[in-house]
């Protein structure tokens, strides 16, 4: 920077260009001064210190003198533009690598040691009006460090969200295996358990002849533990039918007291087993009706009911109350004397397939009732919750919305009553099914009714012959069938004039209400559920054979899906 | 030969002028990038600079990139390369051939731009130079983010200066990207358009 103090006049004018040359020479980026003649007349401290080019060897000489080969052409032109026409130009890092052969002393990484630049080239005139070249060098390698480094990091990011998102593809994709998976075997359970159970209720009965009191005891056993695998079926089935979103409720008013009365009374046999007093404690007002899914707010309060029973002591208590905690909801509370729950496991206890206590006692059960219960709560709007104290006991209590104000005292719901069957007049059942075992099971119950005249079909296509020939009073029509499936049967049925008129029963092992509603939308008169319910069965064809319209326990609507 | 004459062949010429001048940043830039880009200038539009303001509200809602370059010489005013936000980020980035997942531009991109600009501008500054045979200068290039409206209006400029407005077609590897360059000229700007447009006419139909 000496160059440039030789032309100044006056002290007070070499004065500031001393300490302009300072500012020069301190500035952290390089500052080159080309001449008309493109000739270097100053040359920064930071310059030398990075090209390795001294300001004595630079001044005086060109840029292509200095560096040959090794400056970028488009910095050349550059120059050449801002010395002919005054004009600026910026050289970005990005686009151009190396503009000046510059290195890093203090870095001595092969990747640090090169020094990316950012270029500026403006015009400057001398005092003399002659023009010049500013050249402006700013070392960017920093920042390209930063963004390479943002770059491979976001990069890294997007690559974990990516496989994060299929992960939870596959996650997703396996619960709806599992779930479809559940829904199936469920199904083909039920079909075995038709025979099972419908078997096993016959001989209980006995209609096949009399049994001694151990006979009756063993087919006892046999009925209740098929009774029982069929709850848990149903259970679980329900529990993946919640996770599909796919359960369907039938809202109703339901009165609160006669409710538990009548649960109370469906537990009794357990109670009476255990020894155990199941009591009921009204309160003094009257509650309002709440309003839920009759059938599964049942199968909550019996699943309550049931594990306060279960999970107790010989000959405790169960002590049942309700009561509205807050207005427009209704609580019933179960209370046992069992040993309760510590207090580190009771997180466990909504769990799926989880039963605590389990492993000191031979208590029954898949474990998923209280979860079932909380999901089934939830859905209609209700919760499910529980207190307990280790060493005294446990109170779990279900809470549903009320549906309006307190009704009228009604404490007979002539809905919740079992209809009396009346004896059958004569009549002649038509069963078409494939599956011996359940041919067998209808065969053997009709044996005993009088006046029942049961003719069989194993197809669609010898019921449908079978039908026009006997003219039946009713026919009952399996779904899944060899050749022509229960529906075509029944098309068939509805398209001929001498069978249009005979009402059809459907049975399936399917309970699901997508199929129910298709059923009853395609004509039958009900639809039947594998394993049948002999009573049930009873009570359709009486009500049939009655002429009294359908029976009020089999789906006779459609339900609404949620 | 009436105003509207001189308008016409002067929008003419410049729409010759530029494309000349694009067409050296395009040489320019394909030789940076070491590919082929292709600049086109499908259309030239003149207006005043209030009518533009209302025409800009409506062609951009977005805030956009902007590059600007104020000049100087016989004639003053600024000169704007206008991109869509989105279509700023696509095109440094297919020149850089660095495709990122960052959503916004870095530090180091913005400068890319910013020097693409300086190339774009330099050159049709130089070919204005060249017709009205004087000389031009130019300060750097800033970086601006704003609506190409607001900016405009922004500026501190009289009413009955003008603007020539283009669009500006990129084509780099197969990708099409579209934008915009603004000049914004003081009147005597126009007057010296106007002059050398008719020498040049003059030139044409004196030779035989």
């Amino acid at each position: 920077m000496k160059h440039g103090a030789a032309a100044c006049p006056s002290p007070k004018i070499q004065y500031l260009c001393h300490l302009l040359e300072q500012v020069i020479d301190l500035a952290d980026s390089g500052v080159i001064i080309l001449g008309t003649g493109r000739e270097v007349v100053s040359w920064n401290a930071w310059m030398s210190r990075h090209s390795g080019v001294s300001e004595e060897d630079a001044i005086g000489r060109t840029l292509e003198q200095l560096f040959a080969d090794k400056l970028a052409p488009r910095l050349l032109t550059a120059i050449s533009d801002c010395l002919a026409h005054k004009r600026s130009h910026l050289l970005s890092s990005s686009l151009n690598r190396q503009p000046l052969p510059l290195r890093n002393p203090s870095d001595q990484t092969s990747e640090g040691a090169v020094i990316q630049q950012a270029v500026t080239v403006k015009p400057i005139l001398t005092i003399h009006g002659e023009r010049h070249c500013l050249i402006q060098v700013a070392d960017v390698s920093q920042a390209a460090r930063r963004e390479r480094f943002l770059r491979a990091q976001t990069n890294e990011l997007s690559r974990l969200v990516d496989e994060l998102e299929t992960a939870k593809d596959a996650a997703n994709r396996a619960n709806v295996a599992k779930s479809e998976f559940l829904t199936e075997m469920s199904h083909e359970l039920r079909s075995p358990l038709n025979a099972i159970i419908g078997f096993s209720n016959l001989i209980e009965r006995g209609q096949t002849g009399p049994l001694s009191n151990e006979q009756h005891e063993f087919v006892t056993y046999i009925r209740k533990s098929g009774d029982h695998l069929l709850r848990m079926i149903t259970d679980i089935l329900d529990l993946s039918r919640i996770e599909a979103k796919k359960v369907t409720l039938d809202f109703v008013n339901i009165d609160i007291d006669y409710f538990i009365s009548e649960s109370i009374m469906s537990v009794k046999g357990l109670s009476h087993a255990r020894d155990i007093v199941v009591s009921y404690a009204p309160p003094e007002c009257t509650l309002p009706t709440v309003r839920a899914d009759r059938t599964r707010l049942g199968q909550i309060l019996l699943n309550l009911l049931a594990n306060a029973i279960k999970y107790n002591r010989f000959g405790g208590g169960v002590i049942v109350s309700s009561g509205m905690p807050m207005l427009n909801r209704v609580r019933i509370s179960v209370s046992d004397t069992g040993p309760g729950i510590p207090l580190e496991r009771q997180h466990e206890l909504f769990q799926s397939f989880n039963r605590l206590g389990a492993e000191f006692g031979e208590i029954e059960g898949a474990g998923i009732g209280l979860a079932l219960s909380r999901n089934l709560a939830n859905l209609m709007g209700g919760t499910v919750g529980f207190e307990s104290r280790p060493g005294e006991g446990s109170t779990f209590w279900v809470e549903m919305p009320t549906s309006g104000p307190a009704p009228a005292p009604n404490p007979i719901d002539k809905d919740d009553v079992a209809p009396e069957i009346p004896p059958l007049p004569p009549f002649t059942l038509l069963y078409i099914e494939d599956n011996p075992v359940d041919r067998r099971l209808i065969e053997a119950l009709f044996q005993t009714v009088p006046g029942a005249r049961l003719i069989s079909a194993r197809t669609g296509e010898d019921g449908l012959r079978l039908a026009r020939q006997q003219q039946p009073d009713v026919i009952l029509l399996d779904i899944h069938l060899p050749g022509i499936s229960g529906f075509k049967t029944l098309k068939q049925l509805r398209a001929q004039a001498e069978t249009v008129e005979i009402p059809v029963l459907a049975v399936s092992a399917s309970a699901h209400s997508t199929d129910i509603a298709n059923g009853i939308s395609a004509g039958f008169h009900s639809w039947l559920t594998k394993p049948i319910d002999l009573t049930d069965l009873m009570a359709v064809l009486s009500s049939i054979l009655a002429d009294t319209g359908p029976f009020k326990g089999i789906p006779k609507d459609i339900p609404e899906e949620i | 030969m009436t105003e509207r004459d001189i308008r016409s062949e002067m929008k003419d010429a410049l729409t010759e002028i530029f494309n000349v001048g694009i067409g050296r940043a395009a040489c320019v830039l394909s030789e940076l990038i070491g590919d082929e880009i292709l600049l086109t200038v499908p259309q030239l539009g003149m207006m005043k600079r209030s009518e533009f303001i209302e025409l800009a509200g409506q062609m951009w809602k977005m805030p956009a990139c902007i590059v600007r370059q104020s000049f100087n010489g016989p004639f003053c005013g600024d000169a704007l390369l206008i991109f869509p936000a989105r279509d700023s980020l696509e095109l440094v980035r297919v020149l850089l051939a660095e495709p990122s997942p960052i959503e916004t531009m870095t530090e180091l991109e913005r400068e890319a731009l910013l020097e693409v600009g300086n190339i774009i501008l330099n050159a049709c500054i130089s070919c204005i130079a060249d017709m009205i045979g004087h000389e031009i200068t130019n300060a750097l290039p800033v970086y601006i983010d704003s609506a190409p409206g607001v900016l405009i209006e922004s500026l501190v400029l009289a009413p009955d200066w003008y603007v020539i407005f283009l669009h500006i077609d990129f084509t780099v590897q197969r990708t099409n990207l579209t934008g915009n360059i603004v000049f914004i000229l003081d009147v005597p700007a126009i007057d010296a358009f106007g002059t050398a447009v008719m020498s040049l006419i003059e030139q044409f139909n004196g030779e035989p």
